[in-house]
């Protein structure tokens, strides 16, 4: 199921990225060229070749694994894209962290006082996070701690290889304001989950045993409500690896987000065209990863 | 699942999260951390080049960002008088349709090879073909290049054409001296290997990362006196960092926070913020650009003369400036299409119909025209925001006057293709460079350029523009130029805009001109 959905949505991606006004040979030559030597260099770049014909050659070769070479970047698409990769990984995984700490710890807050004025506190900050938009708040971050304190960089990115701690300090802002805005849906789904597993039978068993409270939200409570937070947890991991095009470009993180708004200004059509297809793997994988969690969680799950 | 087995799981996760963090480097570009320089000038520039081979692209960022790598044939001095760089002198003959250039010798290029005539006519040649210029000159002047000796080359036109040294010396689409084993291995395919004369020298280019260039410690220098990008330039910091920053409120944050040197093209409305700031200086380049209005004279409404004049006649050009960049230290109002920093240029002659405000004028036009209220098309993109609040404050000044306009707002590539197609649009917005010489602009020049000014007579006033070499008669003939642009309106030129860069004060020595250049620069 997962091959024919993965053509259907190669195809639809071929179709959006051609059929979009501009070309990547009038970008390339700049502003002085005349339509005529645009043309020219797009017949070399065998862009005046029927549409079909050019996606029956693209097709192929995608059945062959390639996803061709990048027009700007001189080098095969698949390179290009794992240049990028690993910068986006690390933001993912720092924003990951922010966003489970965060959602995870507020969500059970919440739960344990729920109806109470702290309850609601927390719920108003997380509304209030989920519609922070991600660059007014990253904006807003870069001029207090970059700006004024001069504590953080303003933007770049520096591999961990090179230093831990400057590599941490580049993607501490963006992280942090990518994983707060996320840690919202974290929090109201482990708060209403929770909720429901603590009105529970086994939940009133294990306190009338006089297990303490941490341990039955813990070892008990958590435990099984578990999946629907997995997979909001686990949207979330897509949502982060398909590359935030906002933070990576406002804070010059040469990720895939940025590689892809870039190509998109530029009309990289092969680029624009690997990135969407290997999104569109990333979402089946992740999904099925997340599928296969469930039999770890809980037991009961059979497929 | 058994607890063992949990912590065995767990333990496995813990080694492969640590496992990627120190991988994450080798498999990401510049594992290694560079050799500490002396000094480091950073650069913010406002994003990636499409390419680093200034030969095969009109776009500025090209040029700007290997300023130091390349050299060309002629450059120019302060006040962007043309003199010889990689020439060393050159005579013009036959009726101006041949220049015989003296190469400038030794030079050596950054490989350690020296530069011969081979080389040059390798590289122009190669120019002719990869370039929007270079092919512009090959076609409309016959132009080929030979050599002439080892260090000397003919350039032969089949006519004469008196902007040959100005293009010779354009950064933009203009002919990099590369060695001729380069041209050979490369063709007309996409340059990988970037080799020139110039004080730097390539190093490392990481796209979304930065760009490098390092001193080049055996480079030739001119034994002219320095000025500008030509004479005995020096580089002077070792290394020269261009970080593509394409958010402008990040170039103004690292600046500030002292992450970056030099930010590029910042918005106007920073200047009052980067003035008070002790830390930074704040520079305004001028000459710089021009916003173009470019009517489509090809089909549909704007083939009538007296529509586009009842266009220009109604708009308040201060008002659009003004809209356009906030603060007046970033524009000029003058109805001469060169500006005032340009004084062999700038000519009032014929501009009475600039910035009429009128819309009475206007609308006694589009009645004479026969105009009934039909849609103007306007082609224009938010990516230059400046463009975007022009056409908006122009909206009503035009329907005051009668016009029915539909801004038609596109992103930038859209704009580009679209504006080849007469079929779609009444008048696209755009802006230009200045050019050092009267014109280099397709859009007044070739006819075949999108908006298609095919007038017989500014053909014509063109081509003796291009034949003549006296100062005094070219300066006569553009002013016939501008008269005509002003009575047949191909497109409106609002005015001038200035850029608006700023330095760190630890940075000296720093000249603010049109394409960025980092010459006895240094960094304290």
């Amino acid at each position: 199921m997962a091959i024919p959905v993965m053509l259907i949505v190669a195809t639809i991606v071929f179709a959006l990225v051609h059929l979009t006004p501009g070309n990547p040979a009038a970008l390339m030559l700049g502003p002085q060229a005349t339509p005529g030597q645009v043309h020219a260099l797009m017949a070399q770049m065998g862009l005046t070749k029927p549409l079909f014909v050019q996606y029956e050659d693209w097709l192929v070769a995608l059945l062959h694994g390639n996803l061709g070479e990048s027009i700007f970047l001189n080098e095969p698409v698949t390179t290009a894209i794992l240049q990028h990769v690993i910068p986006t990984l690390l933001l993912t995984a720092v924003a990951f962290v922010f966003s489970l700490v965060i959602g995870l710890s507020v969500g059970v807050m919440a739960a344990r006082r729920r109806g109470s004025r702290a309850d609601q506190l927390l719920m108003v900050a997380a509304m209030i996070g989920m519609s922070l938009p991600e660059f007014w708040g990253g904006l807003l971050l870069m001029l207090v701690f970059a700006e004024n304190l001069r504590v953080l960089p303003a933007a770049g990115y520096a591999p961990p290889s090179l230093d831990i701690w400057i590599w941490l300090r580049y993607l501490l802002i963006p992280g942090f304001i990518m994983g707060f805005v996320q840690s919202a849906l974290v929090a109201r789904m482990t708060r209403a989950t929770l909720i429901e597993v603590m009105g529970q039978d086994y939940i009133r068993t294990a306190r009338g045993k006089g297990v303490s409270e941490g341990v039955v939200i813990r070892r008990h409570a958590m435990r099984n409500a578990l999946v629907p937070i997995v997979t909001v947890v686990g949207n979330l991991l897509i949502i982060f690896l398909g590359g935030d095009i906002a933070m990576e470009t406002i804070f010059t993180i040469p990720g895939v987000g940025y590689l892809l708004y870039s190509s998109v200004l530029q009309r990289d059509y092969p680029i624009i065209a690997g990135i969407s297809v290997l999104f569109g793997i990333l979402y089946v994988v992740v999904n099925v990863l997340i599928d296969l969690s469930y039999l770890l969680i809980d037991p009961r799950v059979r497929y | 699942m058994h607890n063992r087995t949990k912590g065995v799981a767990a333990a496995g996760m813990v080694v492969s999260m640590a496992a990627l963090l120190a991988g994450c480097g080798s498999s990401t570009p510049a594992a290694t951390a560079p050799p500490k320089a002396q000094s480091v000038l950073t650069v913010a520039t406002i994003g990636d080049p499409p390419s680093l081979d200034p030969q095969a692209t009109t776009a500025n960022i090209t040029a700007d960002d290997m300023q130091g790598v390349f050299q060309y044939l002629f450059t120019f001095a302060q006040g962007y008088k043309i003199v010889p760089m990689l020439a060393s002198s050159y005579t013009v003959t036959d009726g101006g349709k041949l220049y015989t250039i003296q190469l400038r010798h030794p030079v050596l290029f950054q490989n350690m090879h020296h530069m011969t005539s081979a080389d040059v006519v390798a590289s122009l040649n190669r120019w002719m073909q990869v370039s929007p210029i270079g092919q512009n000159d090959a076609k409309a002047y016959g132009m080929t290049a030979s050599a002439d000796g080892k260090y000397a080359i003919k350039i032969q036109l089949s006519q004469p054409y008196a902007q040959l040294l100005g293009d010779l010396a354009m950064w933009y689409g203009g002919p990099a001296i590369y060695p001729a084993s380069v041209v050979k291995a490369t063709g007309t395919g996409p340059l990988k290997t970037y080799i020139g004369t110039g004080p730097y020298k390539f190093v490392k280019w990481i796209p979304g990362r930065y760009l490098e260039v390092k001193k080049f410690p055996q480079y030739s220098q001119s034994n002219l006196p320095a000025s500008w990008y030509g004479g005995k330039v020096t580089g002077t910091v070792d290394e020269i960092k261009y970080i593509p920053v394409p958010s402008e409120p990040t170039r103004l944050a690292g600046l500030i926070s002292g992450q970056y040197d030099v930010a590029e093209s910042l918005d106007p409305s920073a200047y009052q913020q980067v003035a008070s700031n002790s830390a930074l200086k704040p520079e305004v380049v001028k000459p710089f650009a021009y916003p173009m209005i470019v009517f489509n004279k090809k089909q549909g409404l704007m083939t009538n003369v007296k529509i586009r004049q009842a266009f220009l006649a109604a708009l308040n050009m201060k008002d659009l400036l003004l809209a356009g960049f906030g603060n007046p230290k970033f524009f000029d109002v003058t109805g001469s299409l060169y500006p005032k920093q340009q004084p062999e240029w700038y000519s009032t002659v014929g501009t009475s119909a600039y910035n009429q405000a009128n819309p009475t004028l206007a609308k006694k036009l589009l009645a004479e025209a026969g105009y009934h209220g039909q849609p103007v098309r306007w082609l224009v993109s938010q990516q230059y925001l400046f463009l975007y609040k022009m056409a908006e404050a122009a909206v009503p000044m035009l329907q005051k006057a009668g016009f029915n306009v539909k801004l038609d707002v596109v992103d930038w590539a859209t704009l580009v293709q679209e504006r080849n197609n007469p079929a779609l649009y009444d008048a696209f917005f755009t802006y230009n460079a200045f050019s050092p010489e009267p014109p280099v602009s397709a859009a007044w020049t070739d006819p075949a350029w999108p908006g298609w000014w095919t007038n017989a007579q500014a053909q014509q006033l063109l081509k003796q523009l291009a034949a003549t070499t006296s100062l005094s008669k070219r300066q006569a003939i553009w002013a016939q130029y501008q008269k005509l642009f002003y009575q047949r309106v191909p497109l409106v030129d609002p005015g001038q805009f200035y850029n608006f860069e700023a330095i760190s004060t630890k940075v000296h020595g720093f000249v603010p001109t049109y394409s960025p250049f980092f010459y006895d620069v240094s960094v304290k």
